[in-house]
């Protein structure tokens, strides 16, 4: 017998949160395998999954049908179902008014909202035993001819009179039956993984949840012939005859650029040429060269073909605003580095400079939005976000959305509760996780943290951890990406809110939006991009004249000397550990060797073994030599070695003959690798494309391995272009105004790789002097003060002083008679100080103009305080005999109250100590030979245990002559995991290796010396 | 914290997760201020043996006024062994320091940096390190940040000033430390009966180590009765389960003793012969009579005025039948019928859940059955009634459960339950209709 053809009318994935428990591809999968004629994914009271869906169902060559599960206010049920691109924005709309008139995460809905949009959509009753007839008529009312009543069997006892009942029901209300699975699953082995979402949903253990669990894993997709046992012929044809309504597909949407930003009575084809033109005259004041002008129009061309002239609009116009407002911003991505985006003033990369094509990155193949990321301030970003939001209005404005995923220690924690392991068990596993624990880890720690590995439950805990990695736990807010849309975007995509008060987000994610071709805008924020604003305020300060960007002169080759030796806190991308130690043997002599060295130095090509023969390449260690010609043109700009991104589509397509639509799937399943493995259905076909066209397996299979490195980490050359830019202009910087420098990046905390105390002694190295915070002299921020012929000094702002309040720090700076306080009194009179603000000037010795030391200004504080209005305060310099401060007490009470000292360093405190037992400064151990065995010591200031080094953690340790990197091999790291997490002083027995100016101390043995550091308190920063 | 701990680098004031990252088998107990104020009470009560002026120093100090005693106790250097014998006779530690000023001798005790003599006092006094005395944090922070160190260093500064920065209180302070000013002192009055309980670290499942505890809480009370000449002839045992009533014991002597040997053998006798219901969390020992040792009750109880109720009859028929066997029957919120009930103690209030028609009269062990014809046998051949209701949970527990559940019916007109396990088809009966 034939089973009975069937379509799965209600299915939940798991962006139905703690409810479903498959991944709508293996929904998908699952139903094409049992031979469903269709499949709808009906999440609750959301559309976060469909794209998804729709990707797998479009593979798997499914039907997919949109719909989705709802729960009214008033208790009913059901399952709305889109039947036409109509229906599909009632529901949009519905979803949206349910999610926005509720807190973030939940919805509310009720019969007249969905009444009011009842039109067109259909709609299936979800039942229960005790439903009315009422209920009944009210569907059939609002859904004429197209409401039905689900009869869901799912094997419990009462089904056959459950099935009477609601047939019964139905002749009642006039609705005809339908069978449905309420589908939770995809196959009836999840369901321990189903009770455990529903413990979490439900805050408790799984084993008192009771009869909140589901009694049976029925609710899989179950096999036509198991239904047909079940259900009379009628309700499963039924299914097919809904299915068959049901013809709209997402692929139907079609996205409208806002209309705005083309003047009345213009194309917006010709508005773009002629802000193109406009923007290349002045772009080159001298006459615009034939070449650039002639790739301009080839670029307009294209662009006018494939309709994405809104999009360069629209970013134009963000751009132009934030120069309006001399917000510093810069455009980044593939189409970024075009003609048509440096004539806008988009991108600063000249592409008259640059050997990138254009034609490239929008091919006509693919059918997706150019990208285009624009990075802004850190700072003053919001100010951006609020233009668009009044531009387009809130309700053609969202932000995309992030699906943040279950991750070891949420998944862990989250199936711990619910198998009821003890609170403080798995805070004790949490604990012992450290963020760069691999996964295969988790048996090892799991012992330590007492638990048996043995153990059923233990075992079980494992099982459902890996099946809950990567399942959705919440939608949140991506950094910065922006949906705009002609009409309203709720007919297009949900909405929801979000954390923020006053904005939206909506349901799809970046890769949803890429897929369903949504132009989406980044508005990003850049820290390097608020110091640049600054240090450019200082320069033209200093200089006296305005200080820009274009005002930097280019290939200066003292910039490219000081990279070249390392000689690079703080500068934009290069300040890495892993970029420092690359610097002096790549040394970048000119631009695009500079944007080679940042792509370069970078997880993805590190793994995938690019660097060293990029680097014996340039040095002429190894001759140049490609396998064809066409792969010489690819790679020649970079050696014979592929380095970024687009490089490697690019052979796909000249070894390979992948198509260019192919090779952009290559790409984002480098993206998304990690993720769904899908890189290895391109290993065959890239292998076989190669040996076909005559390429070595060897050369294939290197090629391959290269890709695979590649995932995740990959960097577009246009990326990389644009950071270049960044780099070298804070490089420059560095090199000629390095206290304008400092200080514009210390006033642009938090941001970057290094603590201001680190900047700090990077610029007392190069001998700019630092003045420290005095309340009489200091700002807010940190500011210059000139000297003759000099680089000016830095004086510290109030801004570096803990526990003060800006608001307070303000009146400080207002009240400030010309001439500076007279007394301390005075100060906390005029500026109305409470205690907690004097006291912290006086923790980070700003009062010593007024009072002497610390410890004076604190007993004087004290005084003022207690007093009353009347002006009864003790007079002020009361000098009492308080015990003087040592130096060791001034630098810890520098570091606590400020994170820095002007003072001796530390460990230059400990110095003969140290020497004693021969334990070397940086300097000493910079200076040491190859292989020479050596020891240092010094304050950890770094550690890092980078994803590509295959257990290895770096420490970078500080002394008063620099930092000693510090490599520590994995099984050191496990022996002495106590001392390497642990130590804030840190001695390192072991052997220095030497490469040129590059010297690594590569650790023996480690040893605790925090004790020594008394209540010093220096805390580490952790780099991911 | 013991060695091992130290030994590992645990510090105390260490985040939890810091100090987990380094000792992975770290246990962490919970600090008890109740068991120890009870406990500071019981030893209160036995200083007063020594002296009619015992004050309670909290969280953890007694302060005796000893100068009265002195010529009783022929002087100070044997009072001081007495106090010392009985107090190591506890196997407790402790600091201990006299000065003429109660907050002089309290800080000497607890810094533990005592005078040489009694006469050296003051310039001990002088020596004392701020951080370590039982003041605010928030002053030891301004003192700490002012650079002071020792209470001589404090003292220098002037009064005023000192006033004005940390307030009347600490001049206060100085001042009767110093004996400038005086400092009386509530006396500590002892309670007129004696109730600890003790929270067990683990679960206990064995009477035998419920004697450990009971050791200790009787020494307790046996330190308690010393102090003040008393004896006790009835104890209340409370022996608490987690989701179970407490169980109680109640221990009767003779005669009003204070012996704790003789109180724990007779306690060991009767928990030997109990049955836990379950695992024990805490125990509580209850006194209310308390006897002078002639045996002269303090206390009586009052007679409550009874109540013939069904509370009532429950309550006399646990009593003679033990609270074991009086219980009732009630639904649990469990998919599967084996664990869908639950016997609970009279007067709980179980869920009332709907399950579709099952028996009333469930199997204790699923019985096998055979199978004739391809239909389950049961004495006759069994039809089934019904569709499956399939029972697919447990995994959690260890009793995994994957079952169709049928209604079935027998020539004879009988009706069962019986199930057919997923896993091999076997068929079981699992009830009986009525």
């Amino acid at each position: 017998m034939t089973p009975p053809d069937y379509a799965e009318l209600h299915c939940l994935s798991n962006f139905s949160f703690q409810r479903g428990a498959s991944h709508a591809e293996e929904l998908v999968a699952r139903a094409q395998a049992l031979g469903y004629r269709a499949l709808a994914i009906t999440d609750e009271c959301s559309l976060a999954g469909i794209v998804r869906a729709k990707k797998a169902a479009e593979e798997a060559g499914l039907a997919l049908i949109v719909g989705s599960e709802f729960r009214l206010e008033d208790g009913l049920r059901l399952v709305l179902l889109a039947p036409d691109r109509a229906a599909y924005g009632d529901l949009a709309e519905l979803i949206t008014l349910g999610r926005r008139s509720a807190p973030k995460g939940e919805y509310r809905l009720t019969r007249t909202d969905v009444a009011q949009r009842s039109g067109r959509l259909l709609a299936l009753w979800l039942a229960d035993d005790a439903a009315g007839a009422s209920d009944g008529h009210w569907l059939a009312a609002c859904f004429p001819e197209r409401a039905w009543i689900a009869v869901e069997l799912l094997q419990q006892a009462g089904d056959r009179e459950r099935l009477h009942d609601l047939l019964a029901l139905g002749r009642l209300c006039g609705l005809p039956c339908v069978a449905s699975g309420d589908v939770h699953m995809h196959l009836r082995s999840r369901r321990m993984l189903q009770d455990v979402l529903t413990a979490i949903r439900l805050g408790k253990p799984v084993a008192q949840c009771g009869l909140a669990l589901f009694p049976n894993g029925e609710r899989h997709l179950r096999s036509r012939m198991a239904l047909s046992r079940l259900y009379p012929a009628e309700l499963l044809a039924e299914t097919v005859r809904i299915a068959e309504r049901c013809h709209f597909s997402l692929k139907e949407l079609r996205y409208e650029y806002p209309a705005e930003l083309v003047p009345a009575g213009l194309s917006a084809s010709a508005h773009l040429r002629s802000l193109t033109e406009a923007g290349l005259h002045r772009r080159y004041p001298a006459g615009v060269p034939a070449t650039v002008w002639q790739q301009a129009h080839t670029e307009l061309a294209l662009v006018a073909e494939l309709e994405y002239e809104h999009f360069f609009l629209t970013v134009h116009d963000t751009v132009q605003y934030a120069r309006s407002q001399h917000i510093l911003c810069q455009g980044r991505g593939s189409a970024a580095n075009s003609v048509i985006c440096y004539a806008l003033h988009i991108t600063e990369v000249n592409p008259a400079e640059s050997k990138m094509l254009f034609g490239r990155f929008i091919s006509k193949e693919r059918n997706e939005p150019p990208d285009i990321d624009v990075d802004f301030e850190h700072e003053r970003r919001e100010e951006v976000i609020q233009y668009l939001y009044r531009k387009y209005g809130r309700d053609r404005t969202a932000i995309a959305a992030t699906v943040i995923s279950y991750r070891r220690k949420s998944a862990l924690r989250d199936v711990g509760r619910a198998l009821g392991f003890d609170e403080e068990q798995l805070a004790a596993l949490s604990d012992t996780l450290v963020w760069w624990d691999r996964s295969s880890d988790l048996p090892l720690r799991l012992v330590e943290a007492g638990f048996d590995p043995d153990s059923h439950l233990v075992q079980l805990l494992l099982k459902l951890v890996k099946q809950l990695l990567g399942f959705p736990r919440h939608l949140s807010q991506h950094v910065g990406g922006f949906v705009f849309s002609r009409g309203p975007l709720a007919r297009l995509v949900p909405l929801e809110n979000t954390a923020m008060a006053e904005r939206t987000q909506i349901q799809w994610d970046k890769d949803d939006l890429d897929h369903m071709s949504l132009l989406k805008v980044d508005v990003l924020a850049l820290g390097m991009l608020s110091a640049l604003r600054r240090a450019f305020e200082l320069v033209a300060w200093r200089r006296g004249q305005p200080f820009a960007m274009s005002d930097i002169p280019r290939e200066d080759p003292k910039v490219y000397e000081m990279m070249s030796h390392a000689d690079t806190i703080g500068v934009f991308q290069i300040e890495s550990r892993a970029q420092m130690s690359m610097l002096p043997r790549l040394r970048p002599s000119k631009f695009y060797e500079l944007v080679i060295e940042i792509a370069l130095v970078r997880p993805g090509p590190i793994q995938g073994g690019m660097v060293h023969p990029y680097l014996k390449r340039k040095n002429g260690e190894e001759d140049i030599t490609y396998p064809s010609k066409a792969v010489e043109g690819v790679l020649s700009r970079t050696l014979g070695v592929p380095i970024f991104q687009e490089q490697v589509m690019e052979l796909a397509i000249v070894a390979a003959d992948y198509t260019p639509g192919e090779a952009d799937q290559l790409r984002r399943s480098m993206a998304a690798w990690a993720r769904s493995g899908k890189l290895e259905l391109h290993r065959e076909k890239l292998i076989t494309g190669m040996l076909k066209n005559g390429y070595e397996q060897d050369f294939a299979e290197r090629i391959f391995a290269q890709i695979q490195g590649f995932s995740e980490y990959g960097f577009p050359e246009s990326h990389s272009a644009s950071f270049a830019l960044l780099a070298y202009a804070s490089a420059w910087l560095k090199r000629y105004e390095h206290a304008a420098f400092t200080c514009a990046l210390i006033n642009s905390q938090p941001m970057g790789f290094y603590s201001p105390s680190q900047l700090i002694q990077d610029a007392q190295r190069h001998e700019v002097e630092i003045r420290p915070i005095d309340v009489q002299l200091s700002q807010w921020d940190c500011t210059l003060e000139p000297r003759d012929g000099l680089q000016p000094a830095i004086r510290l702002g109030l801004r570096l002083v803990r526990r003060l309040g800006k608001a307070a720090a303000e009146r400080v700076l207002a009240q400030r008679p010309p001439q500076g306080y007279a007394s301390l009194a005075e100060l906390q009179r005029r500026a109305g100080l409470d205690r907690r603000s004097l006291n912290a000037l006086a923790d980070a010795d700003a009062l010593h103009a007024l009072s002497g030391n610390r410890r004076q200004a604190r007993w004087q504080a004290g005084g003022l305080l207690e007093g009353d209005d009347l002006g009864q305060a003790e007079e002020g310099a009361e000098l009492v005999a308080l015990p003087a401060l040592r130096e060791g007490e001034e630098v810890v009470e520098d570091y606590q109250s400020t994170g820095l000292t002007l003072r001796a360093h530390p460990v230059s405190l400990l110095r003969a100590e140290l020497r004693a037992q021969r334990l070397l400064s940086a300097a000493e151990i910079l200076a040491c030979q190859d292989g020479q065995p050596a020891r240092a010591c010094g304050i950890v200031v770094g550690r890092q245990r980078p994803g590509t080094s295959s257990g290895v953690t770096f420490v970078t340790l500080e002394d008063e002559t620099g930092n000693v990197n510090v490599i520590v091999w994995a099984d050191l790291a496990e022996r002495q995991r106590r001392e390497l997490i642990g130590s804030s002083l840190l001695a390192v027995y072991g052997v220095v290796q030497r490469e040129g100016e590059v010297v690594h101390l590569l650790a023996m043995r480690l040893s605790d010396r925090s004790d020594r550091l008394g209540s010093l308190s220096v805390s580490s920063r952790d780099f991911h | 914290m013991n060695e091992a701990a130290e030994r590992l680098g645990v510090q105390i004031g260490q985040r939890r997760s810091t100090a987990q990252a380094l000792a992975a088998g770290l246990r962490l107990a919970r600090r008890q201020p109740t068991q120890e104020a009870a406990l500071l009470g019981s030893l209160a009560a036995w200083a007063m043996q020594f002296t009619p002026t015992v004050c309670l120093d909290p969280p953890a100090g007694l302060l005796l006024e000893v100068e009265g005693s002195l010529a009783y106790f022929k002087g100070l250097p044997r009072l001081c062994r007495l106090v010392d014998e009985g107090l190591a006779e506890m196997q407790l530690s402790v600091r201990r320091a006299q000065a003429p000023t109660p907050l002089a001798a309290s800080w000497f005790a607890l810094t533990g940096l005592r005078p040489n003599t009694p006469a050296q006092w003051q310039p001990a006094l002088q020596r004392l390190p701020l951080q370590r005395l039982p003041w605010p944090q928030e002053w030891r922070e301004a003192m700490r940040t002012l650079g002071l160190r020792r209470l001589g260093e404090l003292l220098a500064l002037p009064r005023a000033g000192l006033g004005r920065r940390f307030g009347p209180q600490l001049s206060q302070l100085l001042d009767r430390a110093q004996g400038l000013q005086a400092d009386p002192r509530t006396p500590f009055v002892p309670p007129d009966h004696f109730e600890r309980s003790l929270e067990l670290a683990w679960p206990c499942e064995q009477v035998e180590a419920l004697g450990f505890v009971l050791k200790r809480l009787l020494g307790e009370l046996a330190v308690f009765l010393l102090g003040r000449g008393l004896g006790v002839q009835q104890l209340e045992l409370e022996l608490a389960h987690e989701g179970q009533p407490a169980s109680t014991l109640l221990l009767g002597f003779g005669r009003p003793t204070r012996s704790a040997e003789g109180m724990l053998a007779i306690g060991r006798e009767r928990l030997a012969r109990l049955a836990l219901p379950a695992p024990v969390e805490a125990i509580r020992l209850k006194a209310d009579i308390l006897h002078r040792l002639d045996g002269e009750a303090l206390d009586l109880f009052g007679h409550a005025s009874s109540q013939a109720d069904f509370s009532l009859l429950l309550a006399r028929l646990s009593a003679r039948l033990g609270q074991d066997a009086v219980r009732q029957l009630g639904c649990a919120p469990e998919h599967r019928p084996e664990k869908a009930w639950q016997v609970t103690p009279p007067g709980a209030k179980p869920p009332t859940l709907a399950f579709a028609e099952r028996p009333s009269w469930l199997l204790a062990e699923p019985l096998p059955l055979a199978v004739r014809d391809d239909r389950p046998w049961y004495g006759e051949p069994l039809t089934l009634l019904d569709r499956a209701d399939r029972i697919e949970t447990g995994w959690w527990d260890g009793s995994s459960t994957a079952r169709d559940y049928y209604r079935a019916e027998g020539p004879s007109g009988r009706r069962y339950w019986l199930f057919q396990q997923r896993s091999d088809f076997a068929w079981y009966l699992h009830g009986l209709y009525a």
